[in-house]
């Protein structure tokens, strides 16, 4: 037999203190939570604090006076928060749009059919999925100011207009559907662009609308393009927008300055809190690759 | 359509009716990739191209002679004091980053994937700071930090330690930029440590139970951590990248002032604010290396997963 | 050398739903005990509770008549083999089966990365537990595979592995969950008869939960089935199949599924199957309703049984044929209804003409038929000795149900 006797070993000891390694994981998860919303905490007490109070510098996480409204009102009126996120709004969707219609045809070209080049250009995106926006920066700079083109909504969308990452991402999920439907849909007389679109396009909803978010996520907030090629404020998107009402007189205006940062954070934390799992699944969608 | 054609007239018609099929197919592929490939070359190569030649030369914005500098450009970046901080700056955030990233987003997702009823709660708070707008938080992080108007500096106060200037004393900015990066990166890699801990089959966990291998270190040893290395390997790399890259947090706190340049914010001056395009172009070539590097470590890792 | 184990009155609920329900069972030592029943029904739980990786509610577990309750896993002395094999897929294979070894032997210094060889000892204890890792490899043929890792080798060979990993700590009692379900038809055939073998050579208690009832029958020594959270029936195989103890007992074991008909006790306290009484009483109130089993087996071709028999109309619907014997499938004309399935030998050359479509008659072996009551338990029937045949024997239902 066995030469270990059974003996109280570390599984019994492991399991009288399961409580209180439950209270222990909780009280470091705690201690991390409240690092986590500090600044959040700290912008929304901000914001709905008066002035004379903010500079008391209390640590009171109640306001002895309800300044919100004012706040807000004033961050409205000193910055056109609203015509940042219109633009944020115009050029996350006129990005998102040309992605698609870029992407999904290449991608399922590159999955499902064959064509000259086919090797190269695959090798090109899987190449390009390693180079950020800063790298063609210069270059593309120069060729928008040759072409008059700063300063507008097309300067700030162009570089983003081929994704290789959705081209890659879209590639390896056609590569899944079963060739048999295709086949089946050529015989029944479906041209490729309805089967693209009718029958494929459908089949990858999921990771269409994790792209989505992705795209989203990543171009409401990108601060690096705007600030080159964006010098007028009625075209700044929202986080340039920031830049400019924080570095501004207005910046030491705390109140309003944080009743703006909390305007400008909010939709995408909406955005987050309806569709939780689809937004966690299209920003960590990198882990697929 | 076709097909049913060839099969009407007979079996001799089929391989003629097959290179039809695949020569349409062709054309369609072709057409298809079409606008991708020009974007691409428009997008990428060609800038990738004229960068590389910019980068030997002394083009500025307004030069009216543009001269071939071979190699200077990288010489003058390497002797750059400017630059070379920029890199041990860069170089240092990613060194407090990347181990605390990575470190802390594991041990976060342990004990989070080991809640049960609060665990969504707790995964809504960590991953709040990925969501949001960079520029703003860090906004708002200036002013948690300010020295006599941040509640950090008041808890530091009230505990007797004199107020500390996080972002005007060059000492402490980047490990206050890290810590700020640290904030938002953990939920990141949270959420891809608690991918990889779903993974996990339950039975590994049963097994080695049963083994003896139970208790929080030994089923660690046993099967989270070997069972997690690609994981933890890929968000690694991720981290880095992510590190190598700050850029939101200097242009909302310092605008790069006071010996806090990192290296995107210097490449951006160069460039686009005292337009020596030949110079930056010659520190974004460094940078792309740099990610190159990064890149490689990846697809090595990627192909060894293979052997599982 | 091998011990036996006994659960009493063990309980255990998920939330609302009760999975286990008051389980009581012993096996002896030495004893192949097979847990069956449909999925569901609670008999991966009961081996999970055994095994120490559950804990139940209520009820006691005691192995080798010690009470383990408060004993972790690995304190049972136990070991298990799981569906997924649960291989460590970063180890090879000799890793894997030398783990439960490594665990015992070395302390946790001693299994670090670099730490570990500080240890002047451990050299020597690794090399025993490469030795004790051959001879269990060795026993199983798996010698040459102990550098592989798991995803390199096929299934029937990390089945090995996987057992190999449980007997290398030489343990009383072996605790299986569905073994064979993820290995092909012909596979499994082989793995049964090798398990079965094993069992004998190392003459150590298994506890093995299948949901296929044809693995309990061919390979253990006593079945329980579980139904619900409950044990519906404990017993050798043989007597599962003669004498099922309800209805679900009855529907589970056997291939074909038993041939259940509605019926109903007659004023006289005599079944009734449609208008027709059938020469067996119950105890039952008349009127009540039953349901009347028999298996494909006691439902002959033709009318020539005499009186322990009845014979009844039914269309031919297909004949399946199997070698050795045919399944007719065939629905009762009326008064009677149902559908039924009859086997026949194939060297009944009479009726090898059956084909669908034809009207035939089918008689029913009157000893054979179980009767159950509307709670789906059985009911006692007692066949007046004139109708009286020979009782189907075990080795015939042994037979029939493989």
């Amino acid at each position: 037999m066995a030469r270990a006797a059974p003996k109280l070993d570390a599984t019994l000891a492991g399991r009288a203190p399961k409580l209180l390694s439950a209270v222990a994981a909780h009280i470091v998860l705690v201690v991390g939570a409240v690092f986590v919303l500090l600044p959040f905490a700290w912008m929304l007490l901000t914001a709905v604090r008066a002035p004379e109070e903010i500079l008391s510098g209390s640590l009171s996480p109640i306001p002895q006076r309800f300044y919100g409204i004012e706040n807000v009102t004033q961050a409205l009126t000193l910055a056109p928060l609203h015509l940042f996120m219109l633009n944020g709004v115009i050029v996350c969707s006129g990005i998102l749009l040309v992605q698609l219609l870029v992407s999904i045809p290449a991608a399922y070209a590159l999955a499902k059919l064959d064509f000259p080049g086919r090797t190269l250009l695959f090798t090109l995106v899987i190449a390009g999925l390693s180079i950020p926006i800063q790298v063609p920066a210069l270059p593309l700079y120069l060729g928008l100011a040759n072409l008059k083109l700063l300063d507008t909504y097309f300067a700030m969308m162009l570089p983003f207009f081929l994704s290789v990452f959705a081209t890659f991402l879209f590639r390896q999920v056609f590569k899944q559907f079963p060739d048999e439907i295709l086949q089946a849909a050529r015989v029944d007389g479906l041209s490729e662009v309805e089967i693209l679109w009718r029958i494929v396009v459908p089949s990858a909803w999921p990771a269409i609308s994790a792209f989505s978010i992705f795209s989203i996520v990543a171009h409401w907030n990108d601060l690096y393009w705007p600030m080159i090629v964006i010098q007028r404020l009625e075209y700044a998107p929202p986080p340039l927008g920031m830049l400019f009402f924080a570095g501004s007189e207005l910046g030491t205006n705390y109140g309003s300055l944080m009743a703006g940062a909390a305007i400008i954070t909010m939709p995408l934390v909406i955005l987050f809190l309806i569709a939780r799992r689809n937004f966690v699944q299209g920003i960590t969608m990198t882990g697929i690759k | 359509m076709i097909m049913s054609m060839a099969d009407a007239n007979g079996e001799h018609a089929l391989p003629e009716a097959r290179r039809a099929v695949a020569r349409k197919l062709r054309w369609s592929g072709a057409l298809f990739v079409l606008p991708a490939a020009l974007l691409l070359a428009a997008l990428l190569l060609a800038p990738l191209l004229c960068l590389l030649v910019l980068s030997f030369t002394d083009y500025e914005i307004g030069a009216v002679t543009i001269k071939w500098l071979g190699f200077d450009n990288f010489k003058r970046a390497i002797l750059d004091p400017v630059f070379r901080r920029a890199v041990a700056n860069t170089l240092l955030y990613v060194s407090i980053v990347l181990p605390g990233g990575v470190l802390l987003g594991l041990l976060i997702a342990i004990l989070v994937h080991g809640r049960t009823r609060t665990r969504g709660f707790y995964e809504v708070v960590y991953f709040l700071p990925v969501t949001t707008t960079m520029i703003a938080m860090a906004t708002v992080w200036q002013f948690v930090l300010h020295p006599s108007l941040g509640p950090v500096n008041a808890v530091i106060k009230v505990v007797g330690y004199p107020e500390q200037a996080f972002i005007s004393n060059p000492k402490l900015l980047i490990p206050t930029l890290a810590v700020i990066g640290l904030w938002q990166v953990i939920g990141f890699n949270m959420v891809l440590f608690l991918a990889g801990l779903t993974a996990i089959p339950r039975d590994l966990y049963d097994a080695a139970e049963v083994d003896g291998a139970g208790g929080p270190i030994n089923r660690f040893l046993t099967v989270t951590w070997p069972q997690l290395a690609p994981t933890t390997m890929f968000v690694a790399v991720t981290t880095s990248i992510t590190a190598f890259k700050v850029f939101d947090t200097v242009a909302a706190l310092t605008q790069g002032k006071d010996g806090s340049e990192v290296l995107l914010y210097a490449i951006y001056l160069e460039g686009f604010q005292y337009f020596k395009i030949g110079y930056a172009a010659a520190l974004t070539v460094i940078f792309l290396l740099f990610m190159l590097a990064f890149s490689l470590v990846q697809a090595f890792q990627l192909d060894r997963r293979v052997h599982y | 050398m091998a011990t036996g184990l006994e659960l009493r009155a063990i309980s255990k609920s998920f939330g609302v739903n009760r999975v286990l329900d008051g389980v009581s069972l012993r096996v002896e030592p030495g004893e192949f005990l097979s847990l069956v029943g449909p999925s569901g029904c609670g008999k991966s739980t009961l081996l999970r509770v055994i095994a120490g990786l559950e804990r139940q509610d209520r009820g006691a577990v005691t192995i080798g008549g010690v009470d383990v309750d408060h004993l972790g896993p690995r304190a049972r002395n136990i070991a298990m083999v799981f569906q997924s094999y649960a291989l460590y897929p970063h180890m090879s294979a000799g890793d894997n089966i030398a783990l439960p070894l490594s665990v015992s032997r070395l302390s946790l210094a001693e299994r670090l990365p670099l730490i570990k060889h500080l240890s002047p000892r451990r050299r020597g204890i690794v090399r025993e537990i490469a030795a004790d890792v051959r001879a269990v490899a060795a026993q199983l043929q798996i010698e040459t595979l102990l550098a592989r890792k798991p995803g390199q080798l096929s299934g029937g060979q990390r089945q090995r592995v996987a057992l190999a990993r449980a007997m290398v700590r030489q343990p009383t009692v072996f605790l299986m969950d569905e073994p064979l379900s993820n290995l092909d038809a012909q596979l499994r055939v082989h793995m049964r008869d090798e398990l079965a073998d094993l069992h004998k050579r190392l003459g150590a208690t298994f506890v093995y939960v299948t949901h296929d009832q044809v693995e309990a029958m061919t390979m253990s020594d006593r079945v329980a089935m579980l139904d619900g959270g409950r044990l519906a029936q404990v017993g050798r195989p043989a007597e599962l199949y003669a004498a099922p103890a309800t209805l679900t007992v009855a529907r589970f074991i056997g291939t074909p599924t038993i041939n259940v008909l509605p019926g109903r006790i007659g004023d006289h306290g005599q079944v009734m199957l449609a208008d027709r009484a059938l020469p067996i009483t119950t105890a039952l109130a008349a009127g009540a309703p039953v349901s009347i089993g028999l298996r494909s087996e006691d439902l002959v071709l033709g009318s020539n049984l005499g009186s322990a028999s009845a014979s009844l109309l039914a269309r031919v619907r297909r004949v399946e044929h199997h070698g050795a014997e045919r399944l007719v499938f065939a629905d009762l004309s009326s008064p009677t209804t149902g559908a039924v399935i009859a086997r026949i030998p194939s060297v009944e050359a009479p009726f090898a003409a059956v084909a669908p479509g034809d009207l035939v008659p089918l008689t029913m072996r009157f000893s054979a038929l179980h009767i159950f009551d509307t709670n789906g338990s059985r009911i006692t029937a007692s066949v007046p000795p004139a109708a009286g045949k020979p009782a189907v024997t075990p080795a015939m239902a042994e037979e029939a149900a493989t």
